[in-house]
């Protein structure tokens, strides 16, 4: 029966995909005014790489609907109002000092986000942050960016397991794209390159942000006793990498950041059962390989979380221990954006965690895919992630419909089960099942 | 004697006039595009899909290609260092490895446009020789290339590619493309629009076109993963 309410929510969504289509080809009567508009601006400056200077605009809105899949029942959630732009302003000089590098750019982005609460404990609420605000000095081949900014790590596709510079939000991990969790931090990124074929990159996050924590996890309130980012220890890591002759990229790692795993300890306050947050700071060191063979790719990360910080209940603190996490991908790209990956990917915990994680060992499989319909306008796409030996299942079908003129329409339904135990891929997660329809327009 | 004389000087004659294949290959590089640094910028219509794209090239091993059309492929910026490919995926918000003969749009792959010089890349032979063009057959020196086998017709005199024949390992016929539109461009007349077309389906059509073609200096530094992002 639950199967079919799935049915009857996906083509429901569909059908709203289709009339939002038709809703939104009015909008595309403005198309002409705007790329008149946009070549008029891209014609201030001229070419990328021709001294001078060039500016970028960038500009889109977005619309999120996401709606609960319990039986029998589809409730809307909770609608997010999305709008972010984007500048670069880019000097570029034939003379080179230090005071005028060989390229000089300024950098800006910012977003807008409006969430419409749907309950009595989640009211309206808007955030805006800057996702980039940075300057980057380029000098031969090495640079230096400082300012807010992205740094991301890691070869695979899928599971951020290097991805770890940044703190996340971590209210919706799962439903959410681990590129839109990230959260934006103040930071100093040196980028050099020695030799030929040799790249190592290094950061320095000051005064690291804290993750973005749900309010509530399993029906108990989350409270932060920690007041501000300045509680936070400063976060810093480097990058060797070397491209092989035979055409191996190589990356190896060594990070000092925060727990991205969010550690709670129960606690009573004002006599009612709650979690609070533990800040716990780790050493991360990893490896990173991809390789192209023809339409071929294949993709490989390992990180060891040298002292990966759980709380134990039995004795009442924090119980310190490695963390391994391996993930070896292959992915074709054919014809047409066709696309097809699997990835196998493992956890291992320490010892120390076999009282709170069993078995010590968890294994997953994915499989994704992407299929184009109609030349380039529809694309149907899959994902299937499936625990080996466990039952955590991962369904995510999606449904994507975008024209050339920037406008998309997308259906994605998230279908989780497994056991909702930690260590367990999808957490408090499990059994939240989610339909997600987004309408975005690129200006 | 004397006739043995004569017919020895002829043959050393015929020998230094004759021309070598791959120096065929490389004269018909230098029609296609200038050897050194140069900034393009190229559309590429695929059925109703037009995207434009800038490609700076610096050398045969360097190329940078930033995506500036259509609005929902804006940022999709490629890099070639040798014959390795990274793609920035504006969802991700990484660059990721990508292989060269991918598809960039329509029938063009990605080394169509980032891959602008046959020499070094493939040993060439003279298949066949007619009173106005050469046909060179192509093999790839190494695994990894957009393609593996290509068999390319040269004029004599201009040394202007004027068609090619894109096949699989097996020698099985996979595109075909025919350079046309000769302009100046960049010092001399060079092929400004390039159709490939699927040998298996031959409605599939792609016109590669190229808007302009600026020779410039850039530096080693551009071409670097962190770069990518828009």
């Amino acid at each position: 029966m639950r199967n079919y309410k799935r049915t009857l929510c996906i083509i429901s969504g569909l059908s709203l995909s289709v009339l939002s289509l038709f809703f939104c080809s009015a909008i595309a009567e403005s198309q002409q005014q705007i790329a008149t508009t946009r070549s008029k601006v891209d014609s201030i400056g001229s070419s990328m790489w021709n001294p001078g200077y060039r500016w970028e605009p960038y500009a889109a809105v977005r619309i999120d609907s996401d709606y609960a899949l319990t039986s029998y029942r589809v409730s809307l959630l909770r609608p997010t109002v999305y709008a972010g732009m984007r500048g670069r302003l880019r000097f570029a000089s034939q003379e080179r000092s230090w005071l005028l590098p060989d390229r000089l750019a300024l950098i800006g982005r910012a977003r807008h986000m409006r969430y419409f609460g749907q309950d009595a404990l989640q009211s309206d609420y808007s955030e805006a942050e800057w996702v980039e605000l940075s300057g980057e000095w380029l000098v031969a081949q090495h640079a230096l960016k400082i300012g807010v900014q992205e740094l991301v790590w890691g070869e695979t596709i899928g599971l951020p397991l290097v991805d770890l510079v940044h703190a996340r939000d971590q209210r919706e991990p799962i439903f959410t794209d681990p590129s839109e969790t990230r959260l934006p931090a103040a930071m100093a990124v040196l980028s050099l390159a020695p030799f030929a074929n040799w790249n190592w990159q290094s950061f320095v996050t000051p005064l690291p942000p804290k993750p973005r924590l749900p309010k509530r996890r399993a029906e108990l309130a989350i409270i932060d006793r920690s007041h501000s980012s300045v509680d936070q220890e400063a976060e810093f890591g480097t990058r060797l990498g070397w491209l092989s002759p035979s055409g191996i990229d190589t990356k190896i790692y060594a990070l000092r950041h925060a727990s991205r795993i969010p550690i709670y300890e129960p606690v009573i306050v004002d006599g009612q059962a709650a979690l609070s947050y533990h800040s716990s700071m780790l050493n991360t060191a990893g490896a990173g390989l991809s390789y192209a063979a023809g339409a071929w790719v294949l993709r490989g990360d390992f990180v060891r979380h040298l002292n990966q910080a759980f709380w134990s209940p039995s004795k009442s603190s924090l119980e310190h221990g490695a963390v391994d996490r391996l993930a070896l991908g292959i992915d074709w790209s054919g014809e047409d954006t066709r696309f097809f990956a699997l990835q196998y990917s493992q956890d291992q915990y320490a010892s120390q965690f076999a009282s709170l994680i069993t078995p010590r060992w968890r294994r997953w499989m994915a499989g994704k895919f992407s299929l184009p319909l109609a030349g380039r306008s529809f694309k149907v796409e899959g994902l299937v992630m499936q625990g080996l030996g466990h039952r955590d299942l991962w369904l995510q079908p999606r449904v994507l419909a975008e024209t050339a003129s920037g406008l998309s329409v997308e259906l994605r339904a998230d279908l989780l089960s497994g056991d909702n135990q930690l260590g367990h891929y999808f957490g408090p997660d499990t059994d939240a099942d989610r339909l997600r329809l987004t309408i975005k327009y690129l200006f | 004697m004397m006739r043995v004389l004569s017919i020895c000087i002829a043959l050393l004659a015929s020998s230094a006039w004759a021309i070598d294949a791959n120096e065929i290959l490389s004269k018909a590089d230098e029609i296609r595009s200038p050897s050194a640094a140069f900034v393009m910028e190229v559309t590429i219509k695929s059925g109703e899909d037009v995207s434009r794209f800038e490609v700076a090239i610096k050398g045969k091993d360097k190329t940078m290609i930033r995506t500036l059309a259509p609005p929902r492929d804006k940022g999709r910026n490629l890099l070639m260092l040798g014959d390795d490919m990274w793609a920035y995926i504006p969802d991700l918000k990484r660059a990721v490895r990508v292989s060269l003969s991918q598809k960039l749009t329509g029938e063009a792959a990605n080394g169509d446009i980032a891959r602008v010089r046959w020499a070094g890349d493939y040993t060439a032979k003279i298949e066949k020789e007619d009173a106005n063009s050469w046909t060179l057959f192509l093999l790839a020196t190494r695994r990894g290339l957009t393609y593996d086998k290509a068999r390319v017709v040269v004029a004599k005199g201009s040394f202007r590619p004027l068609s090619a024949e894109y096949l699989t390992l097996d020698g099985d016929l996979l595109k075909r493309a025919e350079f046309g539109a000769y302009q100046q461009l960049a010092g001399t007349e060079r092929p400004t629009e390039i159709k490939i077309r699927d040998a298996a389906r031959q409605d599939r059509v792609s016109i590669i076109t190229i808007i302009n073609m600026t020779p410039q200096e850039l530096k080693d530094a551009e071409f670097q993963q962190a770069n990518l992002g828009p």
